[in-house]
């Protein structure tokens, strides 16, 4: 059951939708960049052979924290709103 | 396909059940958000694990350049850690090709072209003496000439601006110069050329006929005197100009209200001649009711309309909309 | 180093083709279909331990989910030496022999078209994708290896300009459009091609952007600009100083008209059309009448560049609505987009109920440039004086447009709480936003004025421009600034069908 408001989101297409407002919301808070630089000095470490896993292990523990509260508390609304209106319309 | 449909309607019961508790829906937004930063991380870092395996990287990232150009913070330094005073600098003049010192540019620029308010009185001047024949004025006048002109009436110009703006002015600046017998040279432009637009009074009907289809030739109620900007002129409209020349053969065989008229020659061209033409013949065709961005600067006022929706624009036309402020900005 | 994957993965497009990555990425990684996306949502799930998450994969080989956090993908690789697996959030392609993700164009290729089947399945313009060099550009690239490189507290994209004769408006004019972000990638991206290069302002406007961006820090002057503009916009020629506001319409209408003729978009209107100025800087302006007997609306749709916003009270004013002379830009924005009652010696005659009724007007924004320039109406003109009205405006760094739309104003909230964008509205998610890039001052009286401009570089780096002096300047300085011309540009641009870059 957990896994239900998850599935209904992919179903209705909407999860595509908030993960690209999100995204954008990323690139243009700084925060990708951000990203990108922990990521090119990590490679400038330990050189080009760098295997995926090994940057985002790193990213996820350097970065992850730095995003903006906006951010989050605007995805989380309309996290929400999307889910209510599901309730709505699967009720109606 | 059923499978799928009844594994739909059971997960759509799950969720119902789910949702309808609210605990459950901020966990679940929550859980959400954090699985969607996730991804959105993951998808960041295999761009730059991309670029990095395809070579990209290595092609955007070049050999960097040595110079610098950090910018400089300093009291009494621009930028570029120059000092802050102004070095005089040339340049060639696209129209001449002559050299011509850059802080003088724009007053070249206008005389070069023939533009400026003395030019057509140098115009003129210059065909008046060349058939006078007298060696002094005859040829390329200097620049110097035009300078003393040029100071003298700008110390007259205290912007007598009317309402239809910026070149108005320049037009009653004519009418001062020209009753003016203290300016430089002294020259009556009224001697010059029969049919150029100084002399319009004098001119015949047929003569006016085409010299109307060359300039805009609207009456401004300011000055009285004919506008010589191009037919495309934007601070008279088209109707205006229809009248314009209506009035023209109306009063053809009686007396003209055009005994008052003065003319200032500041703008006339001789180039557009055919286009011009063109376009006064296209009048009669059509209506454009297309609006440019150029025409419509919006404003507030609902008095003033746009030429698409009200013909009987009054002589406003695009003038009132665009905002003729015209602060003067002098040089240094 | 490539993007011709590795030697398993090469080996299995040979023996299987690249069928089984086009059917696993259209149903589990993009969906672009209905059918697909329920498919996705019902059995997108690991087959060991049932989680939707922990970046999931499939199996190359087979039919099989595996989660990767857990381990359970990496198991059925070893058991069933399935070796190649593809990542269900992005397509990559993870090879366990060679322990990363490989990339191969081909393949690359399918993910990308089947991305924006997508992205248009859902409405949504087009995913936003870095960009990357094509084969040709990478080829240039390499063979041009130095790089410029503009980093923070660079001077690059900064040049004085040289005043030729009180033609300060013409410099702070020619800063603000260097500035605005758009317009200097597309020409330093070189994107105009011109069949007539000699007397076209475009060109000489893209070497601008070239002496901008070369480093050198010499000022420059515009000599050549001010004689195109003055060749080409006879009615503004002339050593008499001109309005900075009428120049930058005169500029745009030229650089508008050599652009390249794109075919025309908007049926009917010759002056509408694709160009790279249309593009940025044209807005669409709502005016609707409605007709107070019947209550019929007309509606027009016109183009502009600007906004000119009236500085003085209210003409008319009464009543507990009307309040003094505007003191922001919101509050001159909020009077250009009220409903106004046009009275009664201006009545419209009613194409619906064919009689002459007193109505109300409004205006309102249709569609946003994204590039937003107001024009503050500071120089006034009667027959008896003209003056400068120099009552401070506030203006904000950042805007958001949102309340003066034609959908917000017209009360037609047909949008849920945040409904996504259909047929390319030009709302991403509702976002309106815009913020300050370049601000035009004129400072002195009507007489003897002069013109600056600040200007942003870089993301909060402002700049003093006073025609060959470039100074730093804080944002507060630009803030408190009177204020003639404002330069907003939006935020968040949409790609795809309905975007305009």
């Amino acid at each position: 059951m957990k896994s239900a408001p998850h599935q209904r989101l992919v179903m209705v297409g909407d999860r595509d939708a908030l993960k690209e407002l999100l995204r954008l919301r990323l690139v243009e808070c700084g925060w990708r960049d951000q990203v990108k630089i922990i990521c090119k000095d990590l490679i400038k470490e330990n050189g080009q052979d760098i295997a995926y896993d090994t940057l985002l292990s790193t990213v996820t523990s350097r970065a992850r924290s730095l995003v903006p509260d906006s951010v989050k508390k605007e995805l989380l609304q309309k996290i929400k709103n999307h889910l209510m209106a599901q309730e709505e319309s699967l009720k109606s | 396909m059923s499978g799928i449909d009844e594994r739909v309607d059971e997960l759509n019961k799950k969720f119902l059940e789910f949702v309808s508790k609210p605990e459950n829906v901020d966990a679940a937004s929550k859980e959400i958000y954090e699985d969607l930063l996730d991804e959105v991380m993951m998808g960041f870092v295999f761009d730059v694990h991309r670029t990095v395996k395809t070579g990209s990287s290595d092609v955007e990232e070049g050999i960097p350049d040595d110079e610098s150009y950090a910018i400089v913070d300093l009291p009494g330094l621009d930028v570029f850690g120059q000092q802050a005073i102004k070095k005089s600098q040339d340049c060639a003049c696209p129209n001449c090709d002559r050299g011509v010192a850059a802080c003088r540019f724009a007053t070249h620029l206008e005389k070069c072209m023939g533009m400026g308010r003395n030019s057509s009185r140098i115009a003129s001047r210059r065909i008046a003496n060349s058939s006078k024949d007298l060696s002094t004025l005859s040829g390329v006048l200097s620049d110097d000439d035009d300078d003393v002109d040029w100071s003298l009436t700008n110390d007259k110009r205290k912007r007598r601006k009317d309402r239809n703006g910026l070149k108005k002015s320049k037009q009653s600046k004519s009418v001062h110069r020209n009753g003016d017998t203290g300016s430089a040279g002294g020259e009556n432009n009224h001697t010059s050329n029969e049919n150029s637009p100084s002399n319009y009074e004098n001119m015949s009907v047929e003569d006016k006929r085409a010299l109307l289809t060359q300039i805009c030739g609207v009456v401004s109620e300011h000055t009285k005197k004919l506008c010589t900007r191009s037919m495309r002129c934007p601070q008279h409209t088209d109707d205006q100009r229809k009248d314009m020349r209506a009035n023209l053969e109306a009063t053809n065989n009686g007396h003209s209200n055009q005994d008052n008229l003065h003319v200032d020659v500041d703008t006339y061209e001789e180039g557009d001649g055919q286009n011009l033409r063109d376009a006064l013949a296209r009048w009669d065709l059509e209506v454009s009711s297309h609006s440019s961005p150029a025409d419509s600067a919006s404003t507030t006022s609902t008095s003033s309309s746009s030429r698409k929706r009200d013909s009987k624009s009054k002589g406003k036309g695009k003038g009132s909309k665009r905002d003729r402020g015209s602060p003067i900005s002098q040089g240094d | 180093m490539s993007d011709h994957g590795c030697i398993h993965l090469n080996n299995f497009k040979a023996a299987k083709g690249i069928q089984p990555y086009k059917v696993i990425h259209s149903y589990f990684v993009t969906s672009t279909s209905t059918e697909a996306r329920v498919r996705k949502a019902v059995s997108c799930l690991c087959h060991t331990c049932k989680t939707y998450k922990d970046r999931l994969h499939s199996c190359l080989h087979c039919i099989f989910f595996g989660c990767y956090s857990k381990g359970h993908i990496q198991e059925h690789a070893k058991t069933k030496k399935h070796f190649l697996a593809v990542d269900l959030c992005y397509g990559n392609i993870l090879c366990f022999q060679c322990g990363d993700y490989v990339y191969d164009r081909e393949l690359t290729a399918v993910a990308k078209s089947q991305w924006s089947q997508s992205a248009r399945s859902l409405s949504l313009g087009e995913f936003y994708r870095a960009w990357e060099p094509t084969q040709v550009e990478a080829d240039l690239l390499r063979k041009n290896p130095r790089r410029r490189r503009i980093v923070e507290n660079s001077t690059i994209g900064l040049r004085g300009l040289i005043n030729l004769g009180s033609t300060c408006f013409m410099n702070c004019i020619v800063q603000a459009l260097i500035h605005t972000p758009l317009l200097r990638d597309y020409f330093l991206a070189d994107r105009h091609h011109c069949p007539q290069p000699s007397r076209c302002l475009v060109c000489e406007v893209s070497h601008l952007f070239q002496e901008f961006y070369s480093g050198n820090k010499a000022p420059l002057t515009l000599h050549k600009l001010l004689h195109l503009i003055w060749t080409h916009a006879r009615h503004l020629a002339g050593y008499e100083q001109q309005d900075a506001h009428e120049f930058f319409i005169a500029t745009l209408d030229v650089l508008h008209r050599h652009c390249e003729a794109a075919p025309i978009l908007v049926k009917d209107n010759p002056h509408h059309c694709n160009c790279i100025i249309d593009q940025i800087f044209t807005g669409g302006l709502q005016s609707d009448v409605v007709c107070q007997a019947c209550n019929g609306v007309s509606t027009t749709i016109d183009p502009f560049w600007d906004i000119s916003l009236d500085l003085g009270p209210t003409a008319g004013a009464s009543g507990p609505d009307s309040s003094g002379p505007p003191t922001s830009l919101l509050d001159c924005l909020e009077r250009f987009t009220r409903a106004e009652h046009l009275g009664s010696s201006a009545k419209i005659k009613c194409s619906n109920c064919q009689t002459y009724q007193e109505s109300t007007k409004q205006l309102t924004m249709k569609q946003l440039p994204i590039v937003a320039s107001f024009h503050l109406k500071r120089f006034e003109h009667s027959s008896i004086q003209d003056k400068k009205i120099s009552t401070f405006i506030a203006f904000p760094e950042q805007l958001d447009m949102t309340p003066f739309m034609s959908h917000k104003r017209n009360g037609n909230n047909n949008t849920t709480i945040d409904s996504f964008p259909k047929n390319g509205e030009d709302t991403a998610f509702g976002d309106n936003r815009y913020s300050l890039f370049a601000v035009i001052n004129h400072e002195g009286s009507l007489e003897t004025g002069h013109y600056t401009a600040f200007i942003r570089q870089q993301r909060d780096q402002w700049f003093k421009c006073d025609d060959h002096l470039i100074t730093r300047a804080k944002l507060k300085d630009v803030l408190t600034s009177e204020g003639y011309l404002l330069f907003y540009h939006k935020q968040i641009l949409e790609y795809g069908k309905n975007s305009k870059v």
